[in-house]
């Protein structure tokens, strides 16, 4: 029997910022609530594994990349009937900043991305995302540095053009 | 500036609580139905499981835990129990690292858990994999089957390619054939040695097999095959089955010697896994004297076939 206590609790306290996380990734909030939640599903049915990992909530971040980048291809099916049918969306409207932020980070190749992602809403340190994603600390400290400098350019008031702004 | 993008990230932090996450206890329950009933979503099925979901379970999302159930919503009924994930393939990481995972963990065979709920009964594994479930010498192009007797080995990529799945195999099957292509004249040699691989999973096996060659695509751009040096790029879904991948594993052109050509040019072979349901018919086309079927006619006439024989099988 898979120790429910310890996943829900588990689900409890990572699933609000995981979610940030794949609305990071995805830019969409509704794509990563399907991301966060096929993932978390998959934690489940592997619960005994993931709670023994060293970092259960780094397998979580993990698998919402892997998805949030597959996400067409592994999701296309069943979100596409979903939408026909009217899915349970976000509830209200995406704030303005945050419409900014995720136009720019669509921009930014993914691991980029991810990198900026991790460090910005995790606090993860350089170490840690080249531990985690696998990549030299060079080339993190590389894409954190591109990363900031492109989000910077577009996040730039001045640099607020209307194309941008409607970019999505 | 870092202040913009902070103030960015902390826009989207807040902006992210407008959205809906199932509680954790009717995220297990979606799991284990979804473990035990491995249906294809219907858009008219969804149309009921959406229903469902918006009134059974989901929250919005908070801080720390703090999860807002909305109300529930009437009609879920049987057949429209929520299930948010209900069609979604099963490609679940490949334990014990989804990918570059810190030092991941080599869990034991033993303690993997069943994708099936714990009141469901696991699908049973067919005593053995029939002839008509792999290519034959009755499909086009195809000659001098022969069941293959040595013990399946995984395909080569490089060694961070893993493959915990076959720990899962229930029941499995391999020939081996001469492939010539449409174009081929009367008594050529074949375009293509292929071996063609049925195997049953327990649990999560055949999903998860082809996320592990999915990830073994992604962590290893090249890697030896034999004494060779191979790269390894996916071509992404064949559109068949439940799930499906292409990859093209190439090698350095060389001459009737043996000796690189050294003129950039590359030889293509090709990897087709197709999973239906619990199965995964594996294709792989190994190559004859440096040469391999193309890609369209692997895809169509060698994947394309095996994918159809599965499903007839196990679909």
């Amino acid at each position: 029997m898979r120790d429910a206590d310890s996943f829900d609790e588990f689900y409890r306290d990572t699933s609000a910022r995981m979610l940030r996380y794949g609305y990071a990734l995805t830019g969409d909030l509704a794509e990563a609530q399907d991301v966060v939640q096929e993932a978390y599903t998959r934690a489940w049915r592997h619960w005994g594994r993931v709670a023994a990992h060293p970092t259960p909530e780094g397998w979580l971040r993990l698998t919402v990349t892997r998805l949030a980048t597959d996400r067409w291809r592994r999701l296309s099916g069943w979100r596409a009937a979903v939408r026909r049918a009217g899915p349970p969306e976000p509830v209200g409207p995406p704030s303005e900043d945050a419409v900014w932020l995720t136009t720019a980070l669509r921009r930014l190749p993914g691991p980029i991305r991810q990198a900026v992602a991790l460090h910005y809403l995790f606090d993860l340190p350089v170490a840690a995302i080249a531990a985690e994603t696998g990549a030299p600390v060079g080339t993190v400290t590389a894409r954190l540095h591109r990363g900031r400098t492109e989000l910077a350019a577009i996040l730039t008031p001045g640099s607020r053009t209307p194309e941008v702004k409607n970019a999505e | 500036m870092p202040n913009d993008i902070e103030r960015g990230f902390a826009a989207l932090s807040t902006d992210t609580d407008r959205g809906l996450l199932l509680s954790g206890p009717e995220l297990r329950r979606q799991a284990a139905r979804r473990g035990s009933r491995r249906v294809a979503l219907t858009a008219s099925a969804a149309a009921v499981l959406v229903v469902g979901a918006i009134g059974a379970g989901w929250a919005l999302a908070g801080d720390d835990g703090r999860q807002t159930v909305l109300p529930t919503a009437a009609g879920s009924t049987g057949v429209g129990e929520p299930s948010g994930a209900a069609s979604l393939g099963d490609p679940a990481p490949s334990l014990p690292t989804p990918s570059s995972a810190p030092p991941s963990p080599s869990a034991p065979p033993t303690t993997t858990p069943s994708s099936a709920s714990p009141t469901s009964r696991p699908p049973a594994i067919p005593p053995s994999v029939p002839a008509r479930a792999l290519l034959s010498g009755a499909d086009a192009g195809i000659s001098d089957v022969a069941r293959s007797e040595d013990r399946f080995e995984p395909l080569e990529f490089c060694s961070k390619a893993k493959f915990g799945s076959e720990d899962e195999v229930g029941v499995r099957a391999t020939v081996r054939m001469f492939y010539r292509g449409p174009e081929a004249g009367a008594g050529s040699v074949p375009d293509d040695t292929v071996y063609n691989t049925v195997t049953v999973y327990r649990g999560d096996g055949a999903g998860n097999y082809l996320d592990e060659l999915r990830r073994a695509v992604e962590v290893c751009p090249t890697g030896k095959v034999g004494d060779s040096q191979a790269q390894f790029d996916s071509l992404g879904s064949l559109g068949v089955g439940d799930e499906s991948i292409l990859i093209d594993r190439s090698f350095e052109s060389r001459d009737g010697q043996g000796e690189p050509v050294d003129n950039g040019s590359r030889n293509h072979t090709y990897i087709a896994a197709i999973r239906v349901g619990d199965a995964v018919t594996l294709v792989d086309g190994r190559g004859y004297e440096g040469w391999g079927a193309s890609r369209a006619n692997f895809t169509k006439q060698l994947a394309g076939r095996a994918a159809a024989r599965l499903e007839d099988w196990r679909g």
